[in-house]
């Protein structure tokens, strides 16, 4: 005991072999005041520890995937359904695929930006890898098939709304 | 292909993958499994009356790949918010019990 010390400690050797050099002390009702402090302590810890498994929602994301969804559909509703004497080749459809791609490239950059959200990175990756397979076909047989138009249309479209439903899943985490 | 087959097959994995976040997603999820078997069907078929090129095919192919993959993580996701609420409610009981035991405001 500490002379002078409100506070009253007991070393206690354990009995057992293995734990022969711990002690516990045991403390009196006058560390009422420190507990207290340290209570008070772990309460604003735990008021404020609300754990976190996946990003924040961000409106801007869900805006910007919205409108790559429409460019990628005005190519290929351009592609589709052309203008008389409209130039259907890769090389004429080159500008649109490089805004695209450049806004593509962006909707990456903004989902990297936030912390735990590498669903969402992973998603905006295999979308990017899709739309590449698109111009893929494009180059190589300079006009797109009906079939490959259609089918594409689908996919892509089926691809986004799935971001964008990931995306306001967000909204419902606590 | 067995559509059907692949199809239950598909759906099979789906649910065991998604866990307690299958009842919220599983209309989505279907519905866009759907499609994808769909496309499938329908590359195969152009693939086999050459209608289609091979190299084509095959980026088409890897477009359905990458839906069902963006799926997955849809899945993923739904899941991980589900858990995040849990252990935040149950983070919020424990809160108000110390609090109540400690008889502060």
């Amino acid at each position: 005991m500490t002379g002078g010390l409100p506070e009253m400690i007991e070393p206690v050797a354990l009995g057992h072999p293995l734990r022969r050099n711990i002690t516990v002390r045991s403390r009196g009702p006058a560390s009422a005041s420190r507990k207290g402090v340290r209570l008070l302590g772990g309460l604003i810890l735990l008021a404020g520890c609300h754990i976190q498994l996946v990003s924040d929602y961000d409106d801007q994301f869900v805006k910007d995937a919205t409108d790559i969804q429409k460019e990628i559909d005005t190519l290929l509703q351009n592609q589709r359904n052309p203008v008389k004497g409209a130039d259907l080749s890769y090389e004429a459809s080159k500008p649109a695929y490089n805004k695209i791609e450049v806004d593509l490239s962006s909707l990456l950059a903004l989902a990297q930006s936030h912390q735990m959200n590498d669903p969402t990175i992973s998603q905006v990756d295999k979308l990017i890898d899709t739309v590449r397979g698109l111009e893929r076909i494009h180059q190589r047989d300079n006009r797109l098939p009906p079939f490959v138009i259609d089918t594409e249309q689908v996919t892509i479209r089926d691809q986004i709304s799935s971001i964008v439903r990931t995306e306001n899943a967000k909204k419902a985490g606590t | 292909m067995d559509v059907a087959t692949v199809s239950k097959d598909m759906f099979d994995a789906a649910q065991r993958a998604a866990g307690n976040a299958w009842g919220k997603i599983q209309h989505d999820f279907a519905s866009d499994l759907g499609g994808v078997l769909r496309n499938a069907a329908r590359i195969e078929e152009q693939l086999r009356v050459n209608a289609l090129s091979e190299p084509d095919a095959e980026d088409l192919l890897r477009a359905q790949s990458n839906t069902l993959f963006i799926l997955s993580q849809e899945a993923e996701v739904e899941a991980e918010v589900l858990a995040q609420n849990a252990i935040n409610a149950a983070i919020d009981v424990l809160w108000t019990a110390v609090k109540a035991a400690a008889k502060f405001p």
